[in-house]
C-alpha cells in the first residue's frame, strides 16, 4: 500500500507492503540512529519516538500504521544546532553514560514534561517504567528531567507536541 | 517469514478481507507483533482494524456506555467520563505495561489475547460488560465471561471481530479498587491482580463484585465469596472467613514470576482492602 508520512517536519511517500518496521525504516533508510534497538519486543522503550506527540515503540509498528502521521525522533529536537533544554539536562547532571538508552528516555519524558513540567520524583520513575538503563541507576535520569522541568518553568516555556 | 498489512477504511472492506483468505486482526500490535518476532505465530496477511473500526471512542447511551475496540488504554485512563462512571476500568487501563505501551495496546486487543493477567479482564468482568461481535451474518453479544474460554481462547469465530464493549451503567454509589501485585510495575505481568466494586453502609456490604487475575486459567470472579460477603459486616471475621471460601475457588500455577504459594497468599491478602474506608 502507498504511506505518507512525515519525519522530523520531512514529507516522506512510499510502497510498502508492510514488513516493515518503522525501527528499521529510521535507521536504515533514512539513517536516524538515535533510534535504537534494545529487545525488539517492546520491553526496554530504547526504540521510542513520538506518533502523533505520543510516544510509541518503534520496534512494535510497521509502516503501514503511520500513514498519514507525525513522526518524531531525537535527531528532530533542538534548534539551529541547539540541544534542548530536555537534552541539555542529561549532559547537566550525568544522566547520560553509554548513552544507548538516552533517546528512548527523553522522548518518553518530552510527553510528561508537556503535561507536567513540575513532575514529582515518583512520577518521572513512574512514567518512564517502560524505559531500560543499564548504566545510571535511575537516579541521574530523574534528576534531568526535574532539572529540564525547573529550566522550562523558570523561562516560561512549554514543551508543545 | 513475511507478511502483509491490509488497512480496510470500513466494515464493507473489513468483512470482504476477511472473507479473502487467513489472517490475524492487528490493532495496537503490542501482543501480535511480539508473537510474530517470537516466531510463535506466523501469518501472512494481517487486517489492520484501526481505521475501519471508526467513530467516537465513547458512545454514551441511557443505560451504558459503548466503548470501540480500538480504544486505546492512554485513552480509557485519561477519560473524565470513564474515570466518573467506571473508575475501576481506567485505573486498571492505566495499570498496562509502560507509557508507550498504553498509547499502542487497546482495549479489544487486551479481550481478544485473552490473557488471565490481562489488567482491563478484571474492571470489564467486575462491571459484567457485554462483547459486541460484527461478522458478514451480523451483530451478536457476549458476555466477557462467556466470551473468553481459557488462557488465550475466545469464542471469537473466523470471520467476525469485536467492535466495541458495552458497559452497563452502576446505581448508587461504589468504592472502585484495583490493584496489580508485580515484581516491576510496569512491563511485568502480574503476580497477581484483584479489584473490586464495593456498595456498603457502616453496618452492612449491599453489594459487593470481586475479580481476581493470573489466579485461574482465566480471569475470575469467586461467586461464593461475592455471595457470602452479601449483607455482612465488614469486620475481621468476615474477612478470614471470606479468605478461607477464596481459598477453595482460585487454583494459582508456579511460574517465573511467582509460585503458587506465593500467589494465594497474595490473593487471600488483597481481600483485607475491602476493610479500608
Ligand atoms: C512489554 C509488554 C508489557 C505488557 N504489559 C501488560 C500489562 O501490564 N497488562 C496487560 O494487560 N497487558 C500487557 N501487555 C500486553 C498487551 O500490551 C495488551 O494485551 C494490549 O491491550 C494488547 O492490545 P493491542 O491492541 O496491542 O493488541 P494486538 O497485538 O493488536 O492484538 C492482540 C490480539 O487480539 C486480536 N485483536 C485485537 N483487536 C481485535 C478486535 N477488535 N477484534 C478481534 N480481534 C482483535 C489480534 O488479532 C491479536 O490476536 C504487555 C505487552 C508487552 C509487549
Ligand atoms: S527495542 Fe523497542 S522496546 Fe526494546
Ligand atoms: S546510559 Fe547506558 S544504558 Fe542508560
Amino acid at each position: 500500500m502507498r504511506v505518507e508520512f512525515t519525519v522530523n517536519g520531512e514529507q516522506y511517500e512510499l510502497d510498502t507492503d508492510g514488513d516493515t518496521r518503522l525501527l528499521d525504516y529510521l535507521r536504515d533508510e533514512l539513517g536516524l540512529t538515535g533510534v535504537k534497538e534494545g529487545c525488539g519486543v517492546g520491553e526496554c522503550g530504547a526504540c521510542t519516538v513520538l506518533v502523533e506527540g505520543k510516544p510509541t515503540l518503534s520496534c512494535l509498528t510497521y509502516l503501514p500504521q503511520i500513514d498519514g502521521k507525525e513522526i518524531t525522533t531525537i535527531e528532530g529536537l533542538g534548534e539551529n544546532g541547539k540541544l534542548h533544554p530536555l537534552q541539555e539536562a542529561f549532559v547537566e547532571t550525568g544522566g547520560v553514560q553509554c548513552g544507548f538508552c538516552t533517546p528512548g528516555f527523553i522522548m518518553v519524558s518530552l510527553k510528561l514534561l508537556e503535561r507536567n513540567p513540575d513532575p514529582t520524583r515518583k512520577e518521572i520513575r513512574e512514567w518512564v517504567e517502560g524505559n531500560i538503563c543499564r548504566c545510571t541507576g535511575y537516579t541521574k535520569i530523574v534528576d534531568a528531567v526535574q532539572l529540564a522541568g525547573k529550566w522550562l518553568r523558570e523561562k516560561g516555556d512549554k514543551v508543545e507536541l | 517469514m513475511g507478511f502483509e498489512i491490509l488497512v480496510p477504511e470500513n466494515e464493507d472492506e473489513l468483512i470482504s478481507l476477511m472473507e479473502e483468505g487467513d489472517y490475524q486482526f492487528l490493532a495496537g500490535g503490542t501482543d501480535l507483533f511480539v508473537k510474530i518476532k517470537k516466531d510463535l505465530i506466523n501469518p501472512e496477511r494481517i487486517i489492520d482494524l484501526t481505521k475501519a473500526i471508526d467513530g467516537p471512542k465513547f458512545q454514551v447511551e441511557q443505560n451504558e456506555v459503548k466503548i470501540k475496540a480500538t480504544t486505546t488504554h492512554a485513552e480509557l485512563a485519561e477519560s473524565s467520563l470513564i474515570n466518573k462512571e467506571f473508575p475501576v476500568l481506567a485505573s486498571s487501563a492505566g495499570a498496562v505495561g509502560a507509557t508507550q505501551l498504553r498509547n499502542m495496546g487497546t482495549i479489544g486487543g487486551n479481550i481478544c489475547n485473552a490473557s488471565p493477567s490481562a489488567d482491563t479482564l478484571i474492571a470489564l468482568y467486575l462491571l459484567n460488560a457485554d462483547v459486541d461481535l460484527v461478522s458478514s451474518d451480523g451483530r451478536r453479544s457476549l458476555s466477557i465471561k462467556d466470551f473468553i474460554t481459557g488462557p488465550g481462547e475466545t469464542e471469537l469465530a473466523s470471520g467476525e471481530y469485536v467492535e466495541s464493549i458495552t458497559v452497563p451503567k452502576l446505581s448508587g454509589k461504589f468504592r472502585h479498587f484495583f490493584k496489580k501485585v508485580g515484581r516491576r510495575n510496569a512491563l511485568d505481568i502480574s503476580v497477581c491482580s484483584m479489584g473490586f466494586i464495593l456498595k456498603a453502609t457502616k453496618e452492612a456490604i449491599e453489594e459487593i463484585r470481586l475479580a481476581y487475575g493470573a489466579v485461574a486459567p482465566t480471569v475470575i470472579r469467586p461467586g461464593a465469596v461475592e455471595d457470602f460477603l452479601q449483607g455482612k459486616t465488614i469486620d475481621k471475621e468476615t474477612i478470614s472467613r471470606a479468605q478461607r471460601l477464596l481459598k477453595e475457588e482460585i487454583s494459582p500455577i508456579n511460574d517465573i514470576r511467582g509460585s503458587a504459594e506465593y500467589r494465594e497468599t497474595v490473593a487471600l491478602r488483597t481481600l483485607e482492602q475491602i476493610r479500608q474506608n
